[in-house]
């Protein structure tokens, strides 16, 4: 310590407990928590009072108070701790007094440390600027919050206990944060600067690798996330792993029929499916080619031959081509499947209404070729099989397993920033 | 290991046996039996024009 700093230590005797307590800023200091009972004393008076007594062991804080050192160019020394919280976030403040420089706060939190210097004024506020401390302008960030002192240690310059709560709104400027905490009709304003865990621990003389109870940016970033990350990987695998464990297709059992263009429409029944769980999926895949500008409407129908239920099904198999002034194109498919979910327990028909049709709309060109309809009989084939993989059921667990990690990385990132 | 990865790995097995249960049975809150695949539109012919 600096010989320009003068100490001013007195030692109290907690009425409570009888433990001799060291009272590092003697003269400012008004109310002072037990460092052996964690009892409340009033100190401001020549006669210390209890003001609530506690039985209750001192919590191991990282920065020992006491500890002192010089800290962005000023010596000072740690009086007093406290944990706080609001909003379900949780920091710990450490108070640090110079008898010159008076008092300022030392603060931890999930993203690093931090130094609260308090302003002696309130910032001047113009409507167009906003909130200006010297030539440096703050905007609002944040709604009002109450913090809550949860837990108290060492002396503060006015009378703390554990409950005790403020407003907290917080302004955002461009290198700094501004802290406003108003009590009753009092308001305390400082300035909040990031401050790098090196710079924290040469202040309290403690090897940087060791303050791991106030994660730095590096543990921030990467020790949550990559732990989110890492079950969120493993969680998707296993879900890869479920779909090739429980997708299971039987062997599709082709059948072929025929259907005229815009002729009647087909009923038969093509095909039987035994379902042995009580509750499985069904696939029903058809397939026709050899045709133009043409659609074929499937009705399928899933009938139980015991208990005659049916589900019903319907797919579509359709091509159309044509030239328009961007040049040819085409569209749909000679091939198509439909899944059907949780169909129950049983041996079903599968039954099928089929019918062709040639497209033609008002308005728009016809086919370049009009020998492209198909002029004689379509071959239509279908085959149900058991087991169906749902890939939205995938991707919306997928969503579930990896959102909260990568959102979490951004807004950590956001806050970082 | 922290207590919010301890819920979040709760919330993966959530979701996990979530997926399981629904791949095992065969459902899905979008499997609709291709009725949205023509009929929901309400028009034949090339989506195209």
């Amino acid at each position: 310590m600096s010989s320009d700093v003068v100490p001013a230590v007195k030692a109290i005797t907690c009425p409570n407990c009888g433990g001799s307590v060291a009272m590092r800023a003697a003269g400012h200091t008004v109310s002072l928590v037990c460092t052996y009972c964690g009892s409340t004393l009033d100190v401001a008076q020549p006669e210390v009072k209890l003001i609530s007594a506690m039985h209750e062991a001192a919590a191991e804080l990282e920065l020992p108070l006491g500890s002192h050192g010089v800290l962005r160019g000023i010596e000072c020394e740690i009086v007093g701790y406290m944990r706080r919280s609001a909003a379900g976030e949780t920091w710990e403040e450490y108070l640090l007094f110079n008898p010159y420089h008076g008092y300022c706060w030392l603060m931890a939190d999930d993203t690093g440390w931090t130094l609260g210097t308090m302003l002696t004024t309130d910032p001047h506020y113009e409507p167009d600027r906003g909130l200006l401390v010297g030539n440096d302008r703050f905007s609002a960030s944040s709604t009002a919050t109450t913090a809550v002192v949860d837990y108290v240690l060492g002396e503060f310059y006015w009378r703390v206990a554990v409950g005790e709560t403020v407003t907290m709104e917080t302004y955002e400027g461009r290198d700094a944060t501004l802290s406003c905490e108003r009590q009753a009709d009092e308001s305390n304003w400082a300035v909040i600067t990031p401050l790098k865990t090196e710079e924290v621990a040469t202040f309290a003389g403690i090897e940087s690798s060791a303050m791991a109870a106030a994660p730095d940016e590096k543990t921030y970033m990467f020790g949550h996330v990559t732990e989110f990350m890492v079950l969120g990987v493993v969680a998707s695998f296993l879900m890869l792993c479920v779909v090739f464990v429980f997708h299971n297709p039987s062997q599709p059992n082709w059948k072929n029929f025929t259907v005229t263009p815009d002729g009647a429409t087909q009923t038969l029944t093509v095909n039987q499916i035994t379902l042995t769980r009580n509750s499985e999926p069904v696939t029903i895949h058809s397939y026709s080619d050899g045709f133009e500008n043409m659609w074929i409407d499937l009705d399928y129908s899933l009938i139980n031959r015991q208990t005659q239920q049916r589900v019903d099904v319907s797919g579509t198999v359709e091509h159309y081509t044509g030239r328009d002034s961007d040049g040819a194109w085409s569209e749909g498919s000679y091939h198509n499947e439909v899944t059907v979910a949780a169909v129950p327990k049983g041996t079903y028909d599968v039954v099928v209404e089929a019918a062709a049709h040639r497209w033609s709309a008002k308005g728009v060109p016809p086919p370049s070729d009009p020998n492209s309809f198909a002029t004689s009989d379509l071959t239509v084939q279908v085959a149900a099989t058991t087991g169906a993989v749902f890939w939205s059921n995938f991707w919306l667990a997928l969503t579930c397993v990896l959102a909260p990690p990568l959102l979490f990385w951004y807004f950590s990132r956001s806050r970082k920033s | 290991m922290r207590t919010s990865s301890i819920i979040f790995g709760v919330w993966c097995a959530v979701v996990l046996g979530v997926f399981s249960a629904a791949t095992y049975t065969g459902n899905s809150p979008f499997a609709d039996a291709g009725r949205n695949d023509i009929h929901g539109y309400g028009y034949y012919g090339p989506m195209h024009k």
